[in-house]
């Protein structure tokens, strides 16, 4: 098996992996017979800007998201996954450009708000003991923690939201309109089922740029990626009594 | 008639229910929930009925938030046109493959398809699509039964045939070979030529 797709199961294999979206350029009735294969079904389709197609797929086997996953790395297409309704060992911010005429190929890099949430909110982290993968995504950036073990959604919600919030007030503190940004917690209870994530190791569907990793506010390259998602999964996947300490920090403390 | 040509894109609001009329007559009731001063949620809800866009330079705003919110309720509350249902039924039973297609972020909205299970409307396959044109330029889908000016003024130039329920806006646009109706079973009869 591609020892990329291992390293994609093992990093994300606490999630619901029985439904997963797909975003392609590719369409048509054929073409969707063609993903639908197996016992896969289609719970709906979505053509959105930049002629990009998105379909939402129930049912996908163990041996089925093997392939599709061969896909993902291949780029044929990129694989977002949903996290489970109850309890979860990873959680993600997404960190991105509010703005109607964000630049994709400008890059986030550009967009002074974006860079100084991603600095602010990836200090907060490691500060409390939760050191993020941090890749590069569309409008802005994804910021992964791993847990040992899977924690209450709620939980992590909670931790997430005072964590979002301790960014946009420093945002505000060093002179930025925090409006120009938006940040979205996963897991969110309230749309467990409806938001999903785009698996590391594959190029942003509008802007064709590849997840890199972000490290001490510099990009990775591919290969260099790769090799830091393999060292994170093996050294920095954090026990749950970290999370718990932090939660108890981020509570007592005020913005 | 090939089978390419009997597959057929249909919209959801107010082609198969009676939305605007849910939006105009409902009484939405304030409720602090909305996380609105009382002004603003009736400022906003004049805006959203009186079909205006959000023209900040922002995505996510309070008030697109909101607009969603009572979407949501209107949706909720639109009632299946009887003859649509009949039709949508014949479509089915005359072997019509059935692409729903609609601008509600299915995302978010995942009883839409409730809604049509429940008012026993068939379909294959459901859509987001904001250019439906596009779409089913893209699909080789030749018919679409929609109600947006968008479609029925810009549907022929592209090879689709546009098919929409007669209403109060459409006395000022140019349908451009597009087919104003008044009952489904016009339709019925004009994709069968």
């Amino acid at each position: 098996m591609d020892s990329r797709i291992e390293l994609l199961k093992r990093f994300f294999g606490g999630m619901q992996l029985d439904k997963l979206k797909l975003e392609s350029r590719q369409y048509g009735f054929d073409f969707l017979h063609t993903i639908l294969a197996g016992e896969c079904s289609l719970e709906y389709g979505q053509l959105a800007d930049g002629l990009i197609h998105k379909y939402k797929l129930l049912n996908v086997s163990r041996s089925r998201l093997g392939e599709l996953l061969q896909g993902h790395v291949n780029g044929e297409y990129n694989i977002c996954c949903y996290f489970r309704e109850d309890a979860n060992n990873v959680c993600c911010f997404n960190l991105d450009s509010n703005l109607k005429d964000f630049d994709y190929s400008a890059g986030a890099d550009r967009n002074p708000e974006v860079q100084c949430a991603l600095k602010e909110l990836a200090g907060l982290l490691r500060e409390l003991g939760l050191p993020p993968l941090a890749l590069t995504s569309g409008r802005g950036y994804h910021l992964w923690l791993r847990f040992d073990k899977a924690v209450p959604n709620q939980q992590l919600f909670d931790f997430s939201i005072r964590a979002a919030a301790k960014t946009l007030a420093a945002l505000h503190k060093n002179g930025f309109d925090y409006g120009k940004i938006k940040i979205g917690v996963y897991p969110n209870p309230e749309i467990i089922n409806t938001g999903s994530l785009r698996l590391f190791g594959t190029r942003h569907v509008q802007n064709r740029v590849f997840s890199h990793v972000v490290r001490d506010m510099e990009m990775l390259d591919e290969a260099s990626s790769w090799d830091y998602f393999a060292d994170y999964l093996r050294d920095q996947t954090g026990p749950v009594a970290g999370l718990n300490h932090a939660c108890d920090r981020i509570a007592k403390s005020s913005c | 008639m090939s089978l390419t040509d009997k597959i057929i894109a249909v919209d959801v609001d107010d082609t198969l229910n009676n939305f605007s009329e849910i939006l105009k007559n409902t009484e939405f009731q304030y409720d602090e929930a909305y996380r609105l001063t009382p002004d603003n949620f009736h400022n906003y809800l004049n805006h959203i009925r009186s079909g205006e866009k959000d023209s900040g330079e922002l995505l996510c705003t309070e008030f697109a938030y909101f607009k969603v919110k009572i979407q949501i309720q209107c949706h909720h509350l639109a009632r299946a046109k009887p003859d649509a249902v009949e039709f949508m039924q014949w479509l089915k039973t005359n072997g019509w493959t059935i692409v729903i297609c609609t601008y509600r972020d299915l995302r978010r909205t995942d009883y839409t398809q409730q809604w049509l299970r429940r008012n026993r409307i068939p379909f294959d396959y459901i859509f987001n699509v904001i250019n439906k044109i596009v779409f089913c330029g893209m699909w080789k889908i030749h018919h679409l039964i929609d109600d947006d000016p968008l479609n029925i003024i810009h549907g022929a130039a592209y090879g689709v045939n546009v098919y929409y329920p007669v209403m109060d806006y459409h006395c000022d646009i140019p349908n451009n070979g597009a087919r104003g109706f008044h009952s489904f079973e016009e339709v019925r009869q004009w994709i069968q030529e």
